[in-house]
């Protein structure tokens, strides 16, 4: 009994996990620019985070070690440093725009403009961080985050045509407007398969003492909490479609994708889409500052854990309280939130091999698995994943130059 | 304790002490080297200045001077005797207390002055 | 020495914005960027009325709409090369410029 609440608990926080301010932005400028043409990378971006879920939550839970604890151990400090400063400057990043996006929620819903929100933010998350455990930081961002479902109830109140939403999630290529296509498939990606998840997901894990037991559990976990997730995500690409790509409208502004909800939903619609914004982005920033306090820590070995008091694990405290606080003066000086998301998901995107690349070593090390290794099918599905990131490296720059918009 | 793999098993691997506790990793390992006998293992290292060493002289300079902004000129490293090895498994157990550790000088000193000076930040477990 | 020095730097100074502000985008995108808001203007018009949306929101769209305005009024004439182009620029401004004021009537502002 206990493990199905396990799993209901699992599937819930990635339902609200997955949206967040990145994954609300690629997708809504991605449905106004490109009706579900876009629809696939979104797939692609769903089906990837799951095995990388599965795969590090397999680690955790036969290792009794993180991944972060593992990319230590067998590939030594050196090598070490490359996923450390790539995570630690990415996800410092996207740390930035979810207090923007809060922030933006925020400046819907009062007037007051975000860069007044964003200390006041920054310092809520760091007091939840310093008094709660880990237990109520996920179970309270995932019961809140449930409200991002106002996403499916807007898409199907607008009828789209599911035999076109089917032709958008096959793969695609344009004839025109081809670098900005492939700029947002990028972004898509970045948004999608953020480092921060599948380390915070390892992390969580050894939080929550998995053992083999628990292998059933992850699998479920990841496989459907992120295929709920991500159906959310596919549902703001076509209210998107559906409300702004036939006006000709085009994202630019944040403010603009309130409209999305709007339009189907009334004014419930508008209000559930600012608390949808301000929730999920504040569970990911809560997320986030964790996960890279938790790869310091675990890399350094220092003491860590979100259910130890600070006075217990002092520099792991103080690498999160640094780390938000410093995250939230870009928009508390007013950098444009939309254009700090957007460009902390291409970079998202070009990081992924330090992290993709040496779980092809560790998912086929018998020392760590024992004999839950991969299994053909998982490591075919990782290899693809890594040739994409690696492709993805190779294209971000020139698309960010040439489709950044 | 039968053949060990050093890089494998002991080097980067977690340490806890006599509670446990995390103690950091083995940043280094210094062998003992006399004519005439076969090396052995001597030493464990644990401190940034063993870990800036393995990456290079650069980095060490780098650290260096980052560390000179803060005023911090004293390296904080623990050498261990192997003999203290306890277990070696998942972690590897020294039979030592953290309190004797200057490698957690900065764990004890942000505890005192900073962690504890803000409410909330005592006890256990939450 | 040290004026030649502080002369050089303020020279270099300002070849580096000249060269970093580069040239504005295309006349095509920016219409499409008028166009753009002119429908977030119309869009939130009819929203607002249907009470969809507040009013302390439409008037965040409305600045944000006013200060894309301005900012392509700027970069517009250097794009638009010939007399076609300036009228249809001219065009999109006023369309853009109407709307605002269209939901400015219907916030009341």
């Amino acid at each position: 009994m206990k493990k199905w609440s396990e799993v209901a608990l699992g599937v819930v926080t990635s339902i609200g996990g997955f949206l967040e301010v990145g994954s609300i932005a690629t997708s809504t400028q991605g449905g106004a620019e490109f009706g579900y043409r876009l629809a696939w990378v979104l797939l692609l971006g769903i089906l990837s985070l799951a095995f990388l879920m599965e795969m590090t939550g397999r680690l955790a839970a036969v290792s009794k070690r993180t991944y972060a604890d593992l990319l230590r151990e067998r590939f030594g400090y050196r090598f070490f440093l490359l996923p450390l400063v790539a995570v630690f400057v990415v996800s410092f990043l996207v740390l930035a725009s979810e207090i923007g996006g809060v922030s933006i929620a925020l400046q819907m819903a009062t007037g007051i403009s975000f860069s007044w929100w964003a200390i006041p933010v920054a310092l809520l998350g760091w007091a939840l961080l310093w008094r709660g455990t880990f237990g109520i930081v996920e179970k309270g961002t995932a019961l809140l985050g449930l409200v991002a479902i106002v996403f499916a109830v807007g898409a199907l109140k607008l009828h789209p045509a599911w035999p076109a939403v089917g032709r958008g999630l096959l793969p695609w290529a344009p004839s025109e407007n081809r670098a900005r296509y492939w700029y947002l498939a990028v972004s898509i990606l970045g948004a999608s398969i953020s480092p921060y998840l599948y380390l915070f997901y390892s992390a969580g894990a050894v939080e929550d003492e998995w053992t083999i037991e628990h292998l059933g559990v992850n699998r479920v976990t990841a496989g459907l909490g992120n295929l709920f997730g991500g159906v959310l995500a596919v549902a703001a690409l076509i209210a998107a479609a559906l409300v702004l790509a036939p006006r000709g409208i085009q994202v630019d502004r944040y403010e603009q994708i309130a409209m999305v909800l709007a339009s189907p939903l009334g004014r419930a619609g508008f209000v559930l889409f600012l608390a949808t914004l301000c929730i999920t982005c504040f569970g990911s920033t809560l997320e986030i500052v964790l996960a890279i306090a938790y790869m310091l820590a675990q890399g350094f070995g220092w003491a860590w854990s979100e259910n130890l008091k600070p006075g217990k694990d002092a520099r792991f405290a103080m690498s999160y309280t640094v780390v938000i606080l410093l995250a939230a003066v870009p928009i508390a000086i007013g950098m444009n939130p939309l254009a700090l998301t957007n460009v902390s998901m291409v970079a998202t995107a070009a990081s992924l091999p330090v992290t993709v690349i040496p779980l092809l070593v560790l998912m086929n090390d018998g020392d760590i698995l024992l004999n839950h290794t991969n299994g053909w099918p998982s490591n075919i599905a990782l290899v693809i994943i890594a040739l994409l990131s690696v492709v993805l490296l190779l294209a971000a720059l020139p698309l960010q130059l040439l489709g950044g918009g | 304790m039968g053949a060990v793999h050093l890089a494998h098993d002991v080097l980067d691997a977690q340490l806890v002490d006599r509670a446990q506790e995390k103690i950091g990793r083995v940043d280094a390992l210094l062998l003992e080297i006399e004519a005439g006998r076969p090396p052995r293992v001597a030493t464990i290292v644990i401190g940034g200045a063993a870990r800036a060493e393995r990456v290079g002289r650069w980095f060490v300079a780098i650290r260096r001077a980052w560390r000179a902004m803060f005023g911090q000129r004293e390296e904080h490293v623990s050498r261990i005797p192997f003999d203290k090895v306890r277990r070696i498994g998942d972690t590897i157990e020294l039979d030592v207390e953290e309190r004797s550790l200057d490698s957690e000088h900065l764990e004890r000193w942000l505890k005192e002055h900073v962690v504890c000076r803000i409410p909330g930040a005592g006890g256990e477990r939450k | 020495m040290h004026a030649f020095a502080t002369r050089a730097g303020a020279l270099l100074a300002l070849g580096l914005t000249a060269v970093g502000c580069g040239s504005p985008p295309p006349l095509d995108k920016q219409l499409e960027t008028l166009s753009s808001w002119t429908a977030t203007m119309q869009l939130a018009r009819e929203e607002h009325g249907a009470g969809a949306i507040t009013t302390t929101y439409a008037t965040q769209l409305r600045d944000g709409a006013l200060s894309t305005l301005e900012e392509t009024k700027q970069t517009i004439g250097q794009a638009a090369h010939s007399k076609v182009d300036s009228s249809y620029a001219a065009a999109a401004l006023d369309s853009l410029r109407t709307a605002i004021r269209q939901l400015d009537a219907e916030t009341g502002s």
